[in-house]
């Protein structure tokens, strides 16, 4: 059941990591000024980066087993 | 009003001779909408972490604390990943007025982004347009380019200061004009002196 969880996790994980990519690469690729590009790409990885550590941390200290019913985690 | 130095500035295609004149993105009411919004969300993200676990005690408890934090740290990751999709739609959608043409840079989202551009040339009428209470206290609106094709009209969506813009493109189609005014007479001129010899 874990590893079920799991996976959706990954892909949860997966998907803001995408949409990260894609905002770091517009900001690279697009913008008319490099200063302004540089520091939206540097507060964006910074926080960013430290939002899905914690969200990972988060979910991997997570008790699923006393959280979900019995039914859901029969393995408790 | 300042002038700005956009020689900081550069845009993919520009040529060589070609220096920006002005670059202008949407009035900051546009984005200022959006955001209050995403800050409404995230204070009240921040402020059910305090209030919620005051309000059901069972929420102490370790298991549900960490499940509510992790609930709330993934609302606010979506919410700081909105937040810049919306600043990219800002801040990407963007006009440049350069001597030479005028370019319009459309970003619809992440994937839909639109690059046309209009020569001085083919401008027959600029028109500015502010309607309604908050862009005329701000002083925002619409300039609509008319061009001298049966194409859509180049359009500045709720641009900052649309008189001014309008001021500043119909100052540089008059320039083009005498210009080519003057390339044609100097034509003229080399062609009659080339016909007398």
């Amino acid at each position: 059941m874990r590893s079920i969880f799991n996976l959706l996790y990954l892909f949860l994980f997966l998907g803001l990591g995408l949409a990260s990519f894609f905002v770091l690469f517009h900001i690279s690729r697009y913008a008319l000024n490099k200063k302004v590009a540089s520091f939206a790409a540097l507060l964006f990885i910074f926080v960013t980066a430290v939002l899905l550590w914690t969200n990972a941390v988060l979910f991997f200290n997570l008790p699923l087993e006393e959280l979900l019913p019995r039914g859901i985690y029969p393995y408790s | 009003m300042k002038e700005m130095d956009f020689s900081r500035y550069h845009f993919k295609g520009q040529r060589e001779t070609e220096v920006i004149l002005e670059i202008i993105h949407r009035h900051w009411f546009n984005i200022a909408v959006h955001f209050i919004i995403v800050l409404l969300f995230a204070l009240s993200v921040f402020g059910s972490l305090f209030l919620l676990p005051f309000l059901f005690p069972e929420l102490n408890t370790q298991g549900n604390a960490l499940f509510f934090l992790f609930m709330q740290n993934t609302l606010l990751l979506f919410l700081w990943i909105y937040a810049f999709l919306i600043w990219i739609d800002y801040y990407f959608d963007v006009w440049i007025i350069t001597n030479e043409r005028v370019i319009n840079i459309e970003q619809k989202g992440l994937f839909v982004r639109e690059v046309s551009e209009l020569k001085f040339s083919r401008i027959q009428d600029v028109t500015s347009e502010v309607e309604g209470l908050i862009p005329t206290v701000l002083n925002f609106g619409d300039v609509s380019v008319q061009t001298a094709a049966e194409e859509e009209r180049f359009l500045f969506r709720q641009v900052p200061d649309p008189y001014r813009i309008k001021d500043v493109l119909m100052e540089r189609l008059r320039n083009d004009r005498d210009e080519e005014f003057t390339r044609m007479a100097e034509a003229v001129k080399r062609g009659l002196k080339d016909s007398k010899a």
